[in-house]
């Protein structure tokens, strides 16, 4: 525990100023916040970097792939049971968010199919593998499918040298019609992706067997297979296994197209919130002017705008990411007889990329939380009238959203936090990680290039949520 | 296998020499669509504080016209608000459409003429806290 110290500290710094003393209305501006807004990202991103020099003076060993070996497991009663009804609800609810979307109203408000998949299930999907560990992938409803017709579970069809990566372009994919397609939640549209998502992914799984699609190939089980690792809790043969979270990441290792993957998941946050800025507004009114010179639609033009705006962040992040790997293989120097910059991207590129993942993870925390909160509420209202046609089943068709239910003081504690904290905690991935592989004086300098990296998406997180977030 | 065209970093294969190709070419696009130009971008200094506000949810986004339904029970059915020439550098459309198609719950800032709803300024409800 005494290892943990540094990042317990940092925590703590982060808890004390985020502005717990703020008016209730303190999210709203830097006028209400105590001291100016640009004040708390400046300390942020100070902590991030004060988290690396304590890293620095008092962790000087690798201790987390260790410790990822400490844990226990229980039997956990009734699992003959549950795993089969869990997988029966979980098709059954793919089937009534189907059925809705293709046969319910035509209305996005008197729909609930598009609440259901880009608010309750896919912003769901990151604290409930956090918290339970990846229960996705045990209760995925087309491998159930998948499982009754007795598809294999490895044909040993799947090209390994591909890894992630058709997991990391179909993550994209899911990237631009969540933040660029303009209507993909019209349930009609829905129905139809749902649809083809069902049976792309049976044919998958039929071809290479559905463990192996599960494993590398569905972009929402290789991000749940990613997160579990952070998760205090395992599934194991029918046992619960708790352990300390976080450290099982440390033993994430390299595979073919991992750093795409993160740098998609990473980027497409990044690009979500940089589009809700003014600075993006500006900029896309008047790339969207330029395309609709061409002749194209205003509905057509807005794509063309954000489908490069998207495919930039997503580029820039992936290229940041490895542009300061091959920095810290100059800094910390390259293996003895190789002098390309490629020697030493080769090196370090894969050595770090699972210090990305807790910042995957507090960028979609911090941008979604209220999302979450208090969108998912309207589920309550929709499920009472699922097909739009009157009815009340429940008698909640006429609930309304609490946006009381959570103050802005502890929307902005939640988001500050989740940002500090994630790039703390890659930081001290990092950090272990580089103490596995370099010796004295290499271990800092490799992390030099990391710490300005998450110092950067530190400050660039919390700008993007206030721009957001602000009064004008 | 190693291709190598002058220009480029030596070392690379003929793949990598094709992202960057493309990287390039994405970098080189971008510049020109994103390059700074006159725009009437969003005005904020309209004085939101003398506005009335509703929030809710947008069922239709256009250029000249978004319609709004309501979050709160007491304000049924769905208001259609007209967005005057001079305020429309003020909504950016694509990114209103994307998110409200996900019914994100938005705040409108609007003037009122008689009848008509004369929409001003936008922002997303939820981190504003209570309607």
């Amino acid at each position: 525990m005494r290892r943990s110290a540094p990042a317990l500290c940092m925590a703590a710094a982060a808890v004390l100023l985020t502005p717990a003393s703020a008016s209730a209305h303190g999210v709203q501006g830097q006028v209400d916040t105590p001291v100016p807004l640009a004040a708390f990202i400046v300390a942020a991103g100070v902590v991030v970097a004060a988290s690396f020099l304590g890293l620095g003076l008092l962790w000087s060993r690798p201790v987390l792939a260790g410790a990822a070996g400490r844990q226990r497991s229980y039997a956990v009663p009734g699992r003959r049971l549950l795993l089969p009804l869990g997988r029966a609800v979980v098709l059954l609810g793919l089937l009534l968010v189907l059925a809705t979307a293709a046969w319910g109203s035509r209305e996005l408000a008197e729909n609930p199919s598009a609440v259901a998949v880009f608010v309750v299930w896919w912003v769901g999907l990151v604290p409930l593998t956090l918290l339970m560990g990846d229960v996705w992938r045990a209760l995925h409803p087309v491998a159930t499918v998948a499982r009754a017709l007795r598809f294999r579970a490895d044909t040993g069809r799947y090209p390994q040298a591909l890894g992630v990566v058709p997991a990391a372009a179909l993550l994209a994919v899911w990237a631009w019609l969540e933040l660029v397609y303009p209507t993909a939640a019209s349930p009609r549209l829905l129905a139809t992706l749902i649809g083809c998502y069902v049976l792309g992914t049976l044919l998958a799984m039929r071809v290479f067997g559905v463990q192996v699609w599960l494993r590398l190939g569905d972009p929402f089980t290789v991000l749940t297979r990613l997160l579990a690792s952070m998760s205090p809790v395992r599934l194991s043969r029918g046992r619960l296994v708790l352990r300390a979270p976080v450290v099982s990441a440390a033993r994430l290792r390299a595979e073919p197209g991992l750093i795409a993957y993160v740098a998609v998941l990473v980027g497409a946050v990044v690009f979500d919130g940089f589009s809700g800025t003014d600075v993006w507004a500006r900029r896309d009114a008047l790339a969207s002017q330029r395309v609709e010179a061409w002749g194209l639609t205003p509905f057509a033009a807005g794509i063309v705008v954000a489908t490069v705006g998207l495919l930039l962040v997503l580029v820039i992040t992936g290229l940041l990411y490895e542009a300061c790997c091959a920095a810290a293989a100059r800094l910390a120097g390259l293996p003895e007889g190789r002098t390309t910059w490629r020697a030493g991207l080769g090196r370090y590129a894969p050595l770090f990329a699972h210090s990305l993942l807790p910042v995957a993870v507090g960028y979609q925390i911090a941008h979604y939380f209220t999302l979450f909160v208090f969108q998912s509420q309207d589920l309550v209202r929709l499920a009472s009238d699922p097909f739009g046609r009157g009815t009340d089943l429940f008698g909640t068709a006429d609930a309304t959203i609490d946006f009381n239910v959570v103050s802005p003081g502890v929307i902005w504690t939640v988001q500050l936090l989740a940002v500090v904290l994630a790039h703390v905690v890659g930081l001290t991935l990092a950090h272990d990680r580089a103490l596995e592989t370099e010796k004295g004086n290499a271990v800092l300098r490799a992390q030099l290039p990391i710490v300005a990296l998450m110092v950067a998406l530190t400050v660039a997180g919390l700008w993007f949520l206030s721009e957001g977030m602000a009064q004008p | 296998m190693t291709g190598r065209l002058g220009w480029l970093p030596t070392g690379l294969s003929r793949r990598h020499h094709a992202a960057l190709m493309l990287v390039l070419v994405l970098f080189g696009f971008s510049g020109w669509l994103f390059r700074p130009g006159h725009v009437a971008g969003p005005t904020r200094e309209v004085g939101l504080d003398s506005l009335s506000r509703i929030d809710g949810t947008l069922n239709v986004v256009e250029e000249d016209r978004l319609v709004l339904k309501p979050l709160l029970p007491q304000q049924p059915g769905v208001i259609e608000f007209e967005i005057p020439v001079k305020y429309r550098g003020n909504f950016d459309l694509a990114h209103l459409r994307a998110h409200s198609s996900l019914g994100i719950p938005t705040r409108l800032f609007y003037l009122r003429q008689g009848a008509r709803y004369l929409a001003v300024y936008k922002t997303d409800t939820p981190a504003n806290g209570a309607p």
